[in-house]
């Protein structure tokens, strides 16, 4: 009887996604997980493609959180019982491409959230990347291996180096040998972002503008106007949209 | 060995005992009508052999209605009725039964039983009958299966409970370990500071064994 049975072999490959959610991982705060998401979502706008936004940066209330920047972004609050469910009921409006923006809290209820819907969302066709922000500071490296000692295999992983200081040093992603160990087993794709000035980011953010509104004189902002703040937004954006169009296959279906 | 069975009767040829001869020695099935409640096992002996030999191969009809059955099972299936066929029995043939006693008859005998030799009297033009039990009902078709059948129907029952519904955990691929984040850059710098002070050191134990 045994012999009858039919050994039906695993395949590694995993089928094409239906649609895709994009989240930053909980964290550590301050590591610009907003900044990069802006750029990101700018970064969909630019190849005409629509994205549904949530926001589930509960710390920021009211400025620098992605609902600051794009009003049309949902805000959720993750820490409710069905918050995290909004991953999958944006799919429901037709948009294939969901971003969220998970804020540095949240992470035990992230975690909670994939455990229970991550089968039913993957049986869906519904495929996640992960994107870890990490900074010369080791404990963004820590949360970013946290994490990725919990998501496993079950997301992709779109790594982005933030240099938040000038000339950044990230000898603690690059040596420690359990983020070493973490890019060989999960073949990450590693993005830069590269240092901003602080005066025009923080300008930006303060008024809700993002740094393609910067750059395409969006803005009546003295300091935000100056040809070189316009200028800078402008290289600012072409190399991170360049880093982004490398690792489309992880941002698109 | 072909099983044998005898039934024991007495000088009027009632049934009194049936024997049942397997691998040589003789079972009592029952006594004087009653089912033995153990089967006793028991030598024969010659003199219970010469009563055994005079059994009679087939039984006697044991109801005065027996030589009849033919006839009034075939009136039961055209439909007479039990008084019709007694008033039949009682002008026709001179039988005076009970009512109760034909009812009976008529209900042992018609049940499906063993096949048994075909009582079919209609006119040659009809369908012969079949008697075989296993075209009677339905679930007597089923032939019995055999205990390798049970036991590879239990295998594969057995089989299809072996892979868990849902797939269980695997090895994480990547587990944290405690312990703070390292920049193997920074500490080879620390590395070769230790070592150019140790070289130091070295240099001063020199000194001081110099001085010793």
């Amino acid at each position: 009887m045994a012999a009858a049975l039919t050994q039906i072999p695993v395949t590694t490959k995993k089928p094409e996604p239906k649609s895709r959610v994009i989240f930053t991982q909980p964290g550590k705060g301050g590591v610009g997980k907003t900044a990069f998401m802006t750029m990101l979502v700018e970064w969909y706008a630019a190849h005409n493609t629509e994205v549904a936004l949530i926001d589930m940066d509960t710390e920021n209330k009211a400025q620098g959180s992605l609902a600051h920047f794009f009003p049309r972004a949902k805000k959720t609050n993750i820490h409710l019982a069905r918050g995290l469910d909004q991953f999958v009921e944006a799919l429901d409006e037709g948009i294939p491409l969901v971003v969220a923006d998970m804020g540095a809290s949240g992470g035990h209820v992230a975690e909670e959230w994939f455990e229970s819907m991550y089968e039913a969302a993957n049986d869906a066709g519904i495929a996640f990347t992960s994107i870890g922000i990490v900074t010369p500071d080791p404990a963004s490296v820590a949360s970013v291996l946290d994490y990725g000692s919990f998501l496993q295999d079950r997301v992709d992983y779109l790594i982005v180096k933030n240099s938040t200081v000038k000339q950044s040093d990230f000898g603690y992603w690059d040596t420690d040998p359990q983020a070493v160990e973490f890019r060989q087993i999960f073949k990450p794709q590693v993005i830069s972002m590269e240092y901003r000035l602080p005066d025009i980011e923080f300008e930006a953010r303060e008024h809700g503008l993002t740094l393609n509104a910067v750059a395409q004189r969006k803005t009546n902002l003295p300091l935000l106007s100056l040809t070189g703040s316009v200028w800078r937004a402008q290289a600012y954006r072409r190399n991170i949209y360049k880093e982004l169009d490398r690792v489309k296959d992880l941002l698109i279906l | 060995m072909p099983l044998l069975s005898y039934l024991y009767v007495d000088t009027q040829r009632h049934c009194v005992g049936s024997l049942r001869c397997v691998s040589n020695l003789w079972i009592v099935l029952h006594i004087g009508g009653l089912l033995m409640p153990k089967a006793e096992i028991f030598f024969i002996t010659p003199e219970l052999q010469q009563v055994l030999d005079a059994v009679p191969e087939q039984n006697d009809p044991r109801s005065r209605l027996e030589p009849l059955r033919p006839y009034i099972l075939r009136w039961r299936r055209q439909g007479k009725s039990y008084r019709k066929i007694l008033r039949i029995l009682r002008h026709d043939c001179h039988l005076k039964v009970a009512y109760g006693t034909l009812h009976e008859f008529v209900k042992l005998r018609s049940r499906p039983r063993k096949p048994q030799p075909n009582i079919d009297l209609e006119p040659a033009s009809t369908q012969p009958v079949t008697t075989s039990s296993a075209a009677v009902l339905p679930e007597a078709r089923k032939p019995r299966i055999t205990t390798e059948e049970r036991e590879a129907a239990r295998a594969a029952l057995r089989a299809s409970f072996e892979t868990p519904l849902f797939p269980e955990e695997r090895k994480p691929l990547f587990e944290r370990r405690p312990g703070p984040i390292r920049n193997l850059n920074n500490e080879a710098l620390g590395e070769k500071g230790n070592g150019s002070s140790t070289d130091t050191n070295s240099g001063d134990d020199e000194k001081a064994g110099t001085k010793k």
